[in-house]
């Protein structure tokens, strides 16, 4: 009985983590700028392979495992935030083009342009 | 039940990579594949956490937190080359 239950409980997060990541998946392939795929995946990505660790937590034997999977859970929560600021901070230094229709509040860049300024991006 | 979930979750995380696999290759710019490659690493990770599973072979979990570091590492080089145009 218990086994049953942990084993619903299992599926439905790993249906979650997979749900998570096709969201951020269709996001990728849909949103008309790098700063709005950064948007859509930089966060689901992040959610569904933690629901997904979640789910294999209850799956696997053993305490060693289940530390090592916490800890690979951690560090997903950790670098990839980390990931997706610097992609983001290295194209708005790059002078990568918004979509139509954005604009930019803060000028943070303006005036030492241009030391890091390598180039437009076409 | 537990495993066809397993296999089910291995076909659709198999598509995502694939799906994204469109990205990296027709992206505009560099960074728009720096980003589809992430959702690349993320869905190998993913997979080699499935097979680990289905296998029983749980020494496999280290190579899946490996890869990750290598992974982020490798990303960190890449966007520091295309920031500053040198390594080191």
């Amino acid at each position: 009985m218990i086994f049953l239950v942990r084993d619903i409980l299992a599926v439905l997060l790993l249906f979650g983590g997979l749900f998570f990541l096709s969201v951020g998946v269709i996001g990728l392939i849909r949103l008309p700028d790098v700063y709005n795929r950064l948007h859509a995946l930089g966060k689901c990505d992040t959610m569904g392979m933690g629901l997904i660790v979640l789910g294999l937590m209850l799956l696997i034997p053993g305490t060693t495992n289940v530390v090592k999977l916490a800890l690979l859970g951690a560090l997903t929560y950790t670098i990839n935030p980390v990931m997706t600021h610097i992609i983001t901070k290295t194209a708005y230094v790059r002078g990568t083009p918004m979509a139509e229709g954005s604009f930019v509040i803060s000028t943070y860049y303006e005036e030492d342009e241009g030391e890091f300024f390598m180039g437009e991006d076409e | 039940m537990v495993e066809m979930a397993m296999y089910i979750l291995a076909i659709g995380v198999g598509i995502l990579g694939l799906v994204s696999m469109i990205r990296a290759f027709a992206g505009p710019t560099a960074t728009d594949r720096i980003v589809a490659m992430n959702m690349i690493v993320t869905s190998v990770i993913v997979y080699i956490l499935i097979f680990v599973y289905l296998d029983a072979n749980y020494f496999f979990i280290d190579v899946a937190l490996l890869f990750m570091l290598a992974a982020f590492i490798v990303t960190l080089c890449v966007l520091k080359f295309l920031r500053e145009g040198r390594l080191l």
